[in-house]
């Protein structure tokens, strides 16, 4: 087996593109793997299941789309936009985390999360959720991603004043939300 | 990536940006960046054969489109050509082809070195000269050797996999369902089949295999020829018995995941067997239904015994049944308290102790008794209301009233007790404090209305004020003040005191500087409760840990709780439920309204009018 821990990143995924080549392509999971699962559980929170789907399918993306890859950014941030773009899928799909319907004997961090979550963030989570995608994209990336206005613009796509004005509609909407389930 | 404060871009847009309840805003989201934070971290990796199957599987796909493409076409040209006049075409599947890292091969073709297969139809085929495997249609799995070795590992994701392994081979089966299995196979045929998402059949025809459960600590189950495991929910819950039990187990009956339909796994200690009701041997696991003592014995030598003679309590501890309470003519008050073999229960006029079930004392009482009777090591003690409420002592041996003390108490609460004091607290924010070897008792106060029943440790009582916590005993000492309204009775442990508070919240005061050092907010926490040295919330059908954060899930609702066992009861049953064991080791149908129950704080025993169940 070659070793190829030594090469880069776009080396790798060059020698993906050209022959589909497997040694590359696990030292890229190797490399990114527990940063996309990582970044996939903040994306997805009590959503065990569909943070491994998510991972996987970044991956499966990433393999087939190696050709399409152009080394002009880095690759992480390539590789984070597929994972993003999969994620929002997810929440498109507002499905009910799967782990809530485990049987009793089954004991999980999702479950443990449930149980414990300080009451304020449940209800922040259902008005995230109920936020139109576009506004909550934004939120996602700026709040629980970390990105700076510039980065997120970069990174939605979006001008950077429209997404300003965006990020302030969906402060509004979810402290509005807030307020409403508040009896004190 | 990582964050841990709110950026400045959003902290302004927050203060200046015109956003209504702000600052909650900011909390929360602080608050939920902290908790992804520790989902993150928490977070497992997915297993890279998994992704390296389905990129296979991928890949897979367009040759079997194309070749469907193209086999379709050949059969048109055949037609109109002629089949004699037609080369054959290697490149086009036929059945029994599997394609191995994107190439078709041949049935029957020795493969070497890793591999994925992603199997289009049913295939056989040999790897190398180590096994025959058959794989049946749409079955993805990586095979990789061991190097130097004759160990050969298969990891399979989706499909049925069957296979002749060859003597002398070691074949390693993974799954990658819910409940992930490794199967260490010498020499013999079996099959493994995951098609289903969260269960794995599990047959063997010849030789013999070991299962071994995700948990390698724990034992493995050995399948013999012709029988055939299923593994799904119950498989883990199997596990996690197995664990409290001798490692000397050797064969372990899953209960097929129907933990919640009576069934209950039996456990045979290595060199023993089972032996039925009529004293006939019984080979091999068995699944029960249901658990009785007398259903089955367990012996390790020739002759039969029935397992009330066995005396490996370790076996004991996991084959417990309810047993009913002879000599109860009387409606019952109250649920009876229970302490180690003892049973005490008290009706309208009678205070009776019951011993290993049966009837040991029964003595006349002046006055109806306010609450369950509290045993401690030496007495029984029950609150009877007079004009004043009046405490009452009776010698646990014999039923002899040893003390009686009026009170200037009205609103007590059940007592606590720890070592030899009892204390008793009044909602006016009066207690008494009452010395049983000295047969005094000494009041005492704390400056403000009492809201819960008082607590006890090892070390003294805790009673609480509507904010204020508050050790007594000799004197009393303010522990802390609540960050909010104390609901439920405090429990004491390591150190520190959880209690339960009006906003739904649980706190975690440091009793030794009276800082609060945790809050949490328990899913409708109902009460708060100590299992060992730990707290525990409850809340419905749910029980968690508040220091290990574990959830468990009962099977009913909540009733109550000693030594690790929780009562709880759905509609027509009681149900004991380990939580050590996540397993419901006892079962009783009392064939009354379950709506009669007296709720119990010590959970083994139940009592609905005269008919009482003490778990054995």
């Amino acid at each position: 087996m070659p070793d190829v821990s030594k090469d880069t990143d776009h080396e790798l995924i060059a020698r993906v593109s050209a022959s589909h080549d497997r040694d590359a392509f696990r030292e890229l999971y190797r490399r990114y793997a527990p940063l996309i699962t990582r970044y996939a559980s903040k994306l997805l929170p009590m959503r065990t299941a569909s943070v491994d789907d998510v991972v996987q399918e970044t991956f499966v993306r990433m393999y087939e789309r190696a050709a399409a890859y152009r080394p002009v950014g880095s690759f992480s941030g390539w590789l984070y936009r597929i994972a993003y773009n999969l994620s929002m899928d997810v929440h498109r799909t507002r499905t009910i985390p799967s782990d809530m319907t485990e049987q009793y004997a089954h004991t999980s961090a999702s479950a443990e999360d449930t149980f414990f979550a300080d009451d304020r963030v449940r209800r922040l989570r259902t008005a995230i959720d109920a936020l139109p995608h576009d506004l909550r994209s934004i939120v996602l990336a700026k709040v629980y991603i970390g990105m700076t206005f510039p980065e997120a613009s970069e990174f939605l796509r979006v001008p950077l004043r429209t997404l300003k004005h965006r990020f302030q509609r969906a402060l509004q909407y979810l402290g509005n939300a807030l307020g409403n389930g508040e009896g004190t | 990536m990582k964050k841990d404060v709110i950026d400045s871009e959003t902290e302004a847009m927050l203060r200046d940006g015109g956003i209504p309840n702000a600052k909650r805003l900011r909390d929360a989201l602080l608050a939920d960046m902290e908790l992804r934070d520790r989902e993150a971290n928490a977070a497992q990796t997915p297993a890279y054969e998994t992704i390296e199957t389905r990129i296979t599987t991928q890949r897979v796909r367009f040759p079997v489109i194309w070749c469907v493409g193209l086999a379709s076409a050949a059969a048109i040209l055949i037609a109109v050509i002629g089949i004699a006049f037609m080369p054959r075409a290697h490149t086009i599947l036929a059945a029994g082809d599997i394609v191995v890292n994107g190439k078709a091969h041949r049935p029957g073709v020795p493969i070497i070195g890793s591999w994925s297969a992603a199997v289009a139809r049913s295939a056989v085929f040999s790897y190398d000269s180590m096994a025959l495997i058959h794989a049946a249609a749409d079955t993805a799995m990586h095979i990789a050797p061991s190097a130097g070795t004759r160990k050969l590992r298969i990891t399979v994701t989706r499909g049925m996999v069957s296979a002749y392994v060859r003597p002398g081979t070691e074949c390693i089966i993974l799954t990658k369902g819910q409940y992930p299995l490794t199967m260490h196979i010498h020499g013999t045929t079996f099959s493994v089949d995951v098609r289903e998402a969260r269960a794995v059949t599990v047959a063997v025809a010849e030789g013999g295999m070991l299962v071994q459960p995700s948990d390698a600590s724990m034992p493995g189950i050995r399948i013999r020829p012709g029988e055939q495991y299923r593994f799904a929910g119950g498989g883990h819950t199997a596990s996690a018995i197995s664990r409290t039990l001798s490692s000397t187990m050797a064969f372990l009956s899953y209960s097929r995941g129907d933990i919640d339909r009576h069934e209950a796994p039996i456990f045979v200690p290595k060199e023993a067997s089972l032996i039925d009701n009529a004293g006939s041997r019984v080979d091999g696991p068995v699944w029960v239904r249901g658990m009785r003592r007398s259903l089955y014995a367990v012996t390790g030598s020739t002759l039969p015994k029935r397992l009330d003679s066995v005396s490996d309590t370790t076996l004991l501890t996991a084959v417990r049944a309810p047993v009913r309470v002879r000599g109860l003519t009387n409606a019952i008050r109250f649920a009876p308290s229970v302490s180690g073999d003892d049973a005490v229960v008290c009706d309208e006029h009678r205070l009776s102790l019951i011993k290993n079930g049966t009837l040991r004392w029964s003595t006349d009482i002046p006055r109806a008794v306010i609450y369950a009777p509290l045993i401690t090591r030496s007495s029984v003690i029950v609150l009877m209301r007079g004009e004043a409420i009046t405490l009452h002592v009776y010698d646990r041996l014999t039923g002899r009233s040893t003390a009686s003390i009026p009170t200037r108490l009205t609103r007590p609460f059940p007592a606590a007790a720890f070592e030899n004091t009892v204390i008793i607290a009044d909602a006016s924010g009066e207690y008494l404090s009452y010395d049983i070897a000295r047969r005094s008792a000494v009041p005492g106060r704390i400056p403000e209305e009492i809201v819960t029943a008082p607590t006890a440790d090892s070390t003294g009582a805790i009673v609480c004020g509507r904010t204020g916590i508050y050790a007594v005993g000799i004197k009393t000492i303010r522990i802390a003040t609540a960050p909010g309204s104390i609901i439920m009775p405090a429990v004491s442990y390591r150190g520190n005191i959880a209690l339960g508070l009006a906003d739904g919240s649980a706190a975690i005061i440091d009793r030794t500087n009276g800082t609060c050092i945790r809050r949490l907010m328990p899913y409708r926490m109902e009460r708060i409760v100590l299992v060992g040295d730990e707290p525990y919330a409850v809340s419905g059908g749910w029980i968690a840990s508040m220091v290990s954060g574990v959830v468990t899930r009962l099977p009913g609702t909540y009733i109550g709780i000693e030594d690790g066992i929780v009562l709880v009861r759905d509609q027509s049953s009681l149900l004991w439920y380990s939580l050590a064991a996540r397993a419901i080791i006892a079962r009783v149908s009392p064939g009354l309204s379950m709506d009669h129950i007296s709720k119990t704080q010590n959970g083994a025993l139940i009592g609905s009018m005269h008919e009482v169940y003490v778990l054995k």
